[in-house]
């Protein structure tokens, strides 16, 4: 069996074909954030074959994860997300590289790991982190998708791709008082499942080059309702000028330590 | 001129306002005028960090509505 086997039933698609899995092995992409949304992203990249995925978390396994970090079993817990999250894709797809960075991005080792990759999936589960990896990506022009989640609703968009419009055009500074996360609002675990793989889904489309991406909107799914909606969202006239705007960022990634 | 809008709340407005949705008639006037007027039903509204989309496309809120519209509040989201 080659890898032409594995990947037969998508190769069978004629937006996919050789070519399409070719790019697909060559791509590197990087998933900063390894819980629900980067668990759910990080299965389908591996098994469609992306052929480098980088993996950035600081944090080790706890047993309210296993819900929805669908990775990682009983016996993980208390390891690091980043070492168990290879073991189960080189598992699940031995071919495909995994680089792992077991730490926090900052605006520190921030531009040299991202510049190692063609696209970033935006995983996380904090607002710094988001900016952060917008504008780095704005200064090193790289595409990045977006995910984020409350109790029954999603976010995802592509940002900064083909000249799109970035996060900071949706939200062009951070909030003035704390957003709540999964562990402070609760999560029904297939909402950062499904809007993973959204993410991945785009991931993909990019990659290969076929479809309308996400960019140029943010897309809203509604879990209780199933409603799906695109919001359109113009680019700003200031976004040509990030490294303005870094220095604020900056401060506010390093606040987020303490 | 009376208009109907139909409005959307999404993640911690849906919260601080209790709904996920709402009709109301509005008198012509701009986005900010609207959310004014909203205030008064839900006291601290204007202080939230939201996004306005008018039939969905992001706003500025200074624009007028002069028909019909649909109009989301869009906060920022940070689970993951």
């Amino acid at each position: 069996m080659d890898s032409q086997d594995k990947y037969i039933r998508q190769i069978e698609l004629s937006e996919i074909g050789l070519v399409g899995q070719k790019r697909l092995e060559q791509a590197r992409v990087l998933v900063v954030g390894a819980g629900g949304l980067g668990c759910s992203a990080l299965q389908y990249l591996a098994s469609t074959g992306v052929g480098t995925l980088g993996i950035v978390d600081f944090d080790t396994i706890a047993f309210s994860n296993l819900h929805r970090q669908i990775l990682y079993t009983i016996k993980d817990v208390g390891a690091p997300k980043v070492t168990v999250a290879k073991r189960q894709l080189a598992q699940l797809n031995p071919e495909c590289v995994i680089n792992t960075y077991n730490s926090l991005l900052t605006s520190k080792n921030a531009p040299e790991i991202i510049r190692d990759y063609d696209l970033i999936i935006d995983a996380t589960d904090m607002i710094p982190a988001r900016y952060l990896i917008n504008d780095i990506c704005l200064e090193l022009n790289k595409p990045f998708i977006y995910g984020a989640i409350y109790k029954y609703q999603g976010q995802v968009a592509v940002f900064n791709y083909k000249d799109g419009p970035s996060y900071r055009c949706l939200f062009p500074d951070p909030p003035k008082e704390k957003i709540q996360n999964c562990d402070q609002r609760g999560v029904l675990p297939v909402l950062p499942g499904i809007i993973g793989l959204m993410q991945a889904t785009e991931a993909i489309k990019i990659i290969i080059g076929f479809g309308t991406t996400l960019s140029g909107y943010v897309g809203l799914f509604d879990l209780a309702s199933m409603q799906w909606e695109r919001i359109k969202i113009k680019k700003r006239e200031t976004q040509a000028d990030p490294h303005k705007q870094k220095d604020t960022i900056r401060q506010t990634q390093s606040d987020s330590h303490h | 001129m009376i208009h109907k809008v139909h409005l959307k709340y999404f993640g911690q407005i849906a919260e601080f306002t209790g709904k996920t949705s709402e009709l109301l008639s509005f008198e012509s006037g701009s986005i900010t005028q609207l959310i004014t007027h909203l205030e008064k039903n839900y006291p601290g509204l204007t202080d939230q960090d939201f996004k306005v989309a008018v039939d969905q496309e992001i706003t500025d809120k200074n624009k007028t509505i002069t028909k019909d519209v649909e109009i989301a509040l869009l906060p920022p989201f940070a689970g993951g």
